[in-house]
């Protein structure tokens, strides 16, 4: 294998958290030349929620980057999310899945899925069939172990995540410095050096800036222009709480629950259980939030701190020679787990881009435009969830149905209400690389009954062949393994990950 | 949910929509009016390789049976004669939009002076064979790649699956349309008898009796973009000329000649632009490099450009009647074939709404343009000619709807990334295709890289494998007799 010519010889990452760390591990990973260096500040603590992934976080750690399964299952002992579990809409529940539900047709039916899902949305693939009976996989054909397929995702606690990332990179020659940051300094290109409290001066020829909320240096010292989402996504706060795991099944599935004044987020580890509300603080005061929480959660412990956020995005991620990732990049509540999906996502475009092209005016560009499509993406699909939930009759769901701006969605909205749950839809997204594809689109319309012309009445004959499709995901769903048996079978001497002898 | 549907014209576009209805919608009622006074242009036809896809994949025809009776030609690409180079090979196989996992590169980026042998469709056009061989010898029938075909051949066999499949074909010719807003409410013949359905495909070529002349949809026109509005046309029998893997576009004085290899036929033909040279001239320059053609005596007129729409109400029309380029591209059943199977996939599970007309219509459109600045393309870099045709190429075609793809290339270079420039289409050439127009007619671009002494070993160590490969494959006219064998069996073929 022939290397490609160092374009960056040293790269400086300012921060420490997840999306620093994935990104000095991708950019060491992939371009072992390059120099890596981040700095860890030891004064800011970590946010801490428990971490809820998209496949993306997988398929990078162990495909992108071919990364040790096992090495990683040791250090932050991640559990497994197949999907998300909506209390939302008018349904008692429905789940988003990673293996499509709607955007199939069955060969033996004339429509697909979705045209079958008025009444009942479930048992529509194997993967929420398993969910609904609390499982995590099916079993293999022949061994009975889990049979482990690319769609699943990750619950991750955030401080076991963020130690295996930092062994991960310390092993592939990442330097990390503890120090905080006192001021930038500029340069030709934007950055020269970053100084320190304690004096020292750090230079390199690219900076990348994981700092979080603060946005160092994209948004402070390069002052790069922010476009909010409070247009279209109302909830600026959260509050935390967590307890210990005693008898409760371990969930295969993240949960997303509609609240008074926002939702909230139930992640299932191992032997933590976490949650955390998301409301609009012009709705809602702290005090509510934190009683309504707790009413629901009588044995949460609740964090004092509240989380305060912003949703959108800086109108450039790359600028100069300043390249932000994370929070310090764009922020979204984490409804859909878009974090580090996007911080993985934009990793590997930036690596292939500098690799394989160089660093020029229009690479950064077209980097720069899939960012600000990504993110638009993911506002407009956040917004679809918020003026699709008709499941409460509060002032602030009234206000999400009337007032969230979903100008991005128009023609698929039309095109929807005309023709229904059909992938045909898909011509209509803007965003070819979409993670959620139609699929996500489609799930949300059908999963809050959004209502549509163009019904299809089920013959007998079909209503048979779903009633038979049923019956037989039911029974290989009840024979599944759940997270603790899928876990322990893991953890035993005997398994062999893919590709391991 | 529709139940009648008339398709007007019975050459390969209106056979092609016939035939894909009542295939995958048996239940419905699929009439063909076929005009016995109308001939068929019988250019040869050269396709691209979701003909074969749309034939024997989705259609589920048999292979045999059309190797049979509509004796098609293998084609792996285009041979093109342009540009500064002396040719190079346009497959169907990337070659651009690719890196080999040992290369910092993709292979554009070390083709500056050889363009040659980067994958095995190149390297067998450049050794003149269709196929590799299997390691036992036997013929290794790769999917990448399209048919040449005899039109009159084509349309007997489309005529045949039609009746097949339950198609009523009816000799007839078309007097009048009956209109209403946007739909068409019936169709009257010469002979007095009136023909009504609740659907209407037009396929009746440039005349667009339905689209353009009774719905009168607007055309518009490519003319700033694609200069040439004429061709003549000319062939003759092969004697000892080896058959060609490819077809061959050639760079001529005011335009472009095709070459298209039949099994016992070269058919050639020259397309021009009338305001840089006459009839007469085009005559001369073409049989000068053709001694043994017989030139047909007509000349097909033409106009580049497309229908604003190509469903409007109750009528999509099909084939050149909706949109037409020069064949530079061989796209014409490309864009068939696309039309016919979204239209049936959008009439069977979904149905009729504005909204999916909308979306067919302009998923439609943008392949339309895309085609046009495609092969606006090949004009603007052609600079194999100093003729004023070739200066008024070079220097006034509109290529305005790519000026960003061709920004980032002049940076960038040859990079897959140039691919976030193209809209959503139904265009099978990609980002691919423009860039083997770019490196082929080596389009100069900043961002160079120099290959190292251990890239270029790795890239000659792949060429000459690719190379090798090729000198052992088989031509066309050892692959033909090899598939007419009695022992030869198709995919799914049982064997005896």
């Amino acid at each position: 294998v022939v290397e490609a010519p160092v374009i960056l010889k040293e790269t400086l990452v300012l921060g420490a958290g997840s999306a620093g760390l994935l990104a000095a591990l991708t950019l060491k990973r992939k371009i072992p030349s390059m120099n890596v260096r981040i700095i860890r500040s030891p004064e800011i603590g970590i946010i801490a929620v428990g971490e809820s992934t998209t496949p993306n976080l997988p398929y990078h750690l162990f495909e992108y980057l071919k990364l040790s399964p096992r090495r990683f299952y040791e250090l932050a002992q991640p559990t497994w999310k197949m999907g998300i579990r909506y209390l939302w809409g008018p349904r008692p529940s429905f789940f988003y899945t990673f293996e499509p539900q709607l955007d199939v047709r069955a060969v033996e039916l004339p429509r697909p899925n979705g045209f079958y899902c008025d009444d009942d949305f479930t048992y529509a693939n194997q993967q929420a069939s398993l969910a609904l009976h609390d499982k995590a996989f099916a079993r293999a054909p022949g061994g009975g172990g889990p049979d482990i397929r690319p769609w699943h995702a990750f619950h991750l606690e955030n401080p076991k995540l963020v130690a295996a990332l930092e062994v991960l990179c310390v092993e592939q020659g990442v330097q990390i410095i503890d120090g905080t940051m006192k001021s930038a300094e500029a340069g030709p290109e934007g950055i020269a050096a970053i100084h320190l409290e304690d004096g020292r001066r750090f230079t390199a020829d690219f900076f990348i800036d994981a700092s979080g909320f603060r946005s160092e240096l994209l948004g402070n010292f390069l002052a790069e222009p922010y476009i909010s989402y409070s247009d279209s996504l109302f909830n600026d706060r959260a509050c935390l709480g967590n307890w210990e795991r005693t008898d409760e099944p371990i969930l295969p599935y993240t949960t997303a629950e509609t609240m008074n004044a926002g939702w909230s987020w139930r992640i299932e580890h191992e032997h933590l259980i976490n949650r955390g509300y998301v409301y609009c603080s012009s709705m809602i005061s702290d005090e509510e939030a934190r009683q309504e929480f707790a009413a629901k959660n009588p044995r949460a412990k609740l964090a004092d701190r509240v989380v305060k956020f912003c949703c959108g995005r800086y109108r450039q991620a790359w600028v100069g020679n300043v390249m932000a990732v994370g929070n310090s990049c764009g922020f979204v509540e984490p409804l859909e787990s878009t974090a580090l999906m996007v911080v993985c996502g934009q990793c590997e475009s930036f690596v292939e881009m500098i690799k394989h092209v160089g660093v020029s005016p229009g690479v950064r560009d077209l980097l720069n435009n899939e960012m600000a499509i990504t993110w638009d993406e993911i506002r407009d699909f956040l917004a679809l969830h918020f003026c699709a939930n008709t499941r409460l009759d509060t002032p602030y769901w009234h206000h999400c149905r009337n007032d969230t701006n979903t100008a991005g969605l128009k023609d698929l909205l039309e095109f929807y209400t005309d023709n229904g749950p059909t992938g045909f839809a898909r011509g209509l997204l803007r965003n070819p690389k979409s993670q959620f594809g139609i699929e996500g689109f489609l799930t949300m319309l059908v999963g809050n009954k959004v209502p549509y012309n163009n019904r299809h009445r089920a013959s007998n004959a079909e209503i048979q062949l779903l009633n038979r499709r049923e019956a037989y995901y039911k029974l290989a769903a009840q024979s599944g393994l759940d997270v603790k048996q899928a876990l322990a079978i893991i953890r035993h001497p005997g398994w062999r990950w893919h590709g391991e002898n | 949910m529709l139940k009648d549907i008339i398709i007007l014209g019975g050459g390969s576009a209106g056979l092609l929509a016939a035939l894909t209805f009542k295939r995958k919608m048996p239940e419905l009622n699929v009439r063909l009016l076929r005009s016995p006074d109308i001939g068929i242009i019988g250019v040869g036809e050269s396709s691209t390789p979701n003909v074969p896809r749309h034939l024997f994949d989705y259609l589920g025809i048999s292979r045999r049976k059309f190797y049979e009776v509509a004796e098609p030609t293998w084609k792996l690409g285009i041979h093109f004669l342009w540009g500064p180079r002396s040719s190079f090979e346009y497959t169907f196989e990337p070659q651009l939009d690719a890196r080999s996992p040992e290369l910092p590169r993709p292979n554009g980026y070390y083709c500056d002076d050889d363009f040659s042998n980067l994958n095995l469709s190149s390297a067998l056009m450049s050794s003149q064979k269709a196929f590799a061989r299997q390691p036992n010898g036997g013929l290794h029938m790769q999917e990448n790649f399209a048919f040449h075909l005899e039109n009159p051949k084509l349309v007997s066999v489309l005529e045949l699956y039609s009746r097949d499949a339950g198609v009523v074909i009816i000799d007839g010719k078309l007097k009048a349309a009956e209109r209403d807003g946007e739909m068409i409410m019936s169709l009257i013949l010469e002979d007095g008898q009136r023909m009504s359905a609740d659907f209407y495909v037009d396929s009746s070529g440039f005349r667009s009796e339905l689209l353009g002349r009774t719905l009168e949809e607007p055309f518009i026109s490519y003319n700033n973009s694609l200069f040439n509005d004429r061709a003549i046309l000319g062939g003759w029998d092969r004697t000892d000329e080896p058959i060609l893997p490819y077809t061959t576009a050639e760079t001529m004085d005011s335009g472009w000649a095709w070459q298209i290899e039949h099994e016992h036929l070269i058919n050639r033909g020259y397309v021009y632009s009338s305001s840089m040279l006459s009839d007469d001239h085009a005559r001369a320059e073409f049989q000068a490099k053709n001694p043994k053609a017989r030139i047909a005596d007509r000349v097909v007129k033409f106009r580049t450009g497309r229908y604003r729409r190509c469903w409007v109400g109750n009528v999509m029309a099909i084939g050149n009647s909706s949109g037409f380029v020069e064949p530079l591209e061989s796209t014409s059943l490309m864009v068939v074939c696309w039309q016919c199977q979204t239209a049936v996939e959008f009439l069977k599970f979904v149905g009729q709404t504005p909204t999916l007309r909308n979306l067919f219509n302009q998923t439609w459109a943008n392949t339309w343009d895309e085609i046009r600045d495609f092969l606006a393309l090949h004009f603007i870099l052609n600079t194999r000619l100093d003729t004023p045709y070739w200066r008024a190429c070079r220097v006034e075609t509109n290529v305005d709807a790519i000026k960003p793809l061709l920004d980032f290339y002049k940076e960038n270079g040859p990079t897959g990334f140039c691919r976030t420039f193209l809209k959503n289409s139904a265009s099978q050439f990609g980002i691919e295709g423009f860039l083997t127009m770019l490196v082929g007619n080596q389009a100069p671009y900043s961002a160079r890289h120099h290959a190292t002494a251990a890239e270029q070993q790795l890239i000659a160590t792949g060429r000459s494998r690719f190379h090798a490969l090729a000198q052992n494959g088989l031509d066309v006219k050892q692959s033909l007799a090899m598939i007419r064998h009695p022992t030869w069996r198709w995919a799914g073929e049982p064997v005896v």
